[in-house]
């Protein structure tokens, strides 16, 4: 009985978090570069169980454990002229490296402008990293090429720094559009060759409205049905705890 | 529960500002040497927790992270050229390129404009429509029966009574940014120079990247109103979504309410 308690609870908590997740996506439509964060509620395997540190003491109590798993979906957004010099898209893999506060991160938000001291930065102060480090760009006519080379009145400048991943997945959000990698993931620089910038356009946020609205949808029914079990539950247990107990 | 409620907040919060901007864009489609702004967003921080059922979430692959929502980051201008309006009034002045007429402001400051619908005020002098002058200042003779201005900024006249010499008077000078996007709007058409716009480097027009000038034209707005309306219509949808997922919270709740009779 206690078993079908704690799985409705368990089932209910996951359903939340989904829901907030999912919340969040959609929030985010609008936010250039971002990637939805997907949600896969699936069975926990032995393997998983067997990792886990309640794992003995609770595997008899537990017949069936689910698990939320949140990968970044860090398919390609839709790209969106804006006509401004220093707004670039990234088409195709690879991320923007910025700094931000000492630490290194990384975007696809290529909504980027200059800084007090003329330094390539992101709109909330993050400097943009090229190839030799922070850009400062001198005055003239701004090109940026496909291979993302920063051209000045012609003359080549410097070129972005925009890195790849093993499993560009694997990526933290931070928040304020940027993400960092795990210790274990080291960034590597993509070649001239592997990367398309697109200058004057924005790559907008890849989270999907309808997707996301069905995913809440089954989430609060899913909660609603879960909230029915567990008072299903309830009900057994009153009634073995308070009817049978009076007849024996 | 409360964090989809708080996502969905500030998604509302965000494209009711994405509203204002459009709203404002759309308020200024006629008005001479407007710039449409447009709204940015960014996610706001993330929390890392482990899901319930799991022990240790030490591995990667387990980590589930949920966002707060979306903030604005900035409102920015969009410096392209805007529409062409001929008027045949030799005062009325459009830049073809890069740059900004200087404007001295009744603080002493100097403005940045795109409005080149000069005028004449009762000292003879070359004023924009709010009645500030341009920098630096150009006083027109009395006696003077027409004026020309050159596409270099040259402004010549002629004089009564004598037909045959144009003379040339004075030279309009214009300022451009860096980084046009980083300056700041002032209302009235006028920007202001910021730490983001950089320095402003002065030229005649037509020289050092700057535009040249065409004299009887008028640059207006650069908002497009199919594109603001698509803009407009995607916002309401999206405020609209956000606002479904705080009732979907709330019926969440409700039901956690109802659990225990």
């Amino acid at each position: 009985m206690l078993k079908g308690l704690r799985a409705a609870e368990t089932a209910m908590n996951i359903q939340l978090t989904k829901t907030n997740v999912l919340a969040n996506n959609l929030a985010n439509v609008d936010t250039a570069g971002f990637k939805q964060v997907l949600t896969q509620v699936t069975e926990m395997t032995d393997a998983d169980l067997n990792q886990s540190e309640r794992a003995p003491a609770q595997q008899g109590l537990i017949d069936q454990i689910l698990d939320l798993r949140a990968p970044i979906d860090m398919t390609q957004g839709q790209l969106r002229e804006t006509g401004r010099t220093f707004d670039v898209a990234l088409q195709g893999d690879g991320l923007f490296k910025i700094t931000k506060d000492g630490r290194e991160h990384f975007t696809r938000n290529g909504s980027f402008s200059l800084d007090a001291e003329r330094k390539l930065s992101t709109q909330d102060g993050g400097i943009v990293q090229g190839a030799g480090g922070p850009i400062t760009i001198p005055d003239g006519e701004v090109v940026i090429r496909g291979d993302g080379m920063i051209l000045v009145d012609g003359a080549e400048l410097e070129r972005l720094s925009i890195v790849g991943f093993e499993d560009s997945r694997l990526l933290r959000h931070v928040g304020g559009s940027v993400f960092s990698a795990p210790d274990d993931m080291p960034a590597k620089t993509l070649a001239a060759d592997e990367v398309r910038v697109a200058q004057g356009m924005l790559e907008r946020s890849n989270a999907n409205p309808i997707d996301t609205m069905i995913g809440m949808i089954a989430a609060q029914r899913a909660f609603e049905m879960e909230a029915k079990v567990l008072q299903a539950s309830d009900r057994t247990l009153d009634k073995a705890v308070n009817e049978l107990s009076r007849k024996a | 529960m409360l964090r989809a409620m708080t996502s969905a907040a500030s998604g509302m919060k965000a494209q009711q500002t994405n509203i204002d901007a459009i709203a404002n864009n759309l308020a200024n489609v006629n008005t001479v040497g407007y710039k449409r702004s447009h709204a940015e967003f960014q996610d706001l921080l993330y929390e890392s927790i482990v899901p319930t059922g799991r022990g240790s979430g030490e591995s990667a692959p387990t980590r589930v992270e949920i966002g707060h929502g979306v903030k604005l980051v900035a409102t920015s201008k969009v410096f392209t050229q805007g529409v062409i309006s001929q008027t045949s009034n030799p005062l009325d002045l459009m830049i073809e390129g890069d740059g900004f007429f200087q404007i001295r402001l009744p603080d002493g400051s100097i403005g940045y404009s795109r409005d080149g619908s000069f005028k004449l005020d009762a000292d003879r002098n070359i004023v924009t429509s709010a009645g500030y002058r341009l920098e630096p200042a150009i006083q027109v003779p009395q006696d003077a029966t027409d004026i020309h201005v050159a596409r270099d900024g040259t402004v010549s006249v002629l004089l009564a009574g004598d037909t045959s010499t144009v003379q040339d008077l004075a030279q309009i000078e214009l300022a451009r940014f860096a980084n046009s996007a980083g300056l700041s709007s002032r209302g009235g058409n006028v920007y202001q120079e910021s730490p983001n716009s950089g320095k402003p480097l002065v030229s005649r027009a037509g020289g050092d990247g700057l535009g040249e000038l065409a004299s009887g034209f008028l640059e207006m707005s650069n908002v497009e109103t199919v594109e603001e309306l698509v803009k407009m219509i995607t916002a309401q949808r999206a405020y609209e979504l956000n606002a479904r997922t705080i009732t979907m919270a709330d019926e969440m709740l409700q039901t956690v309410n109802q659990m225990k009779r």
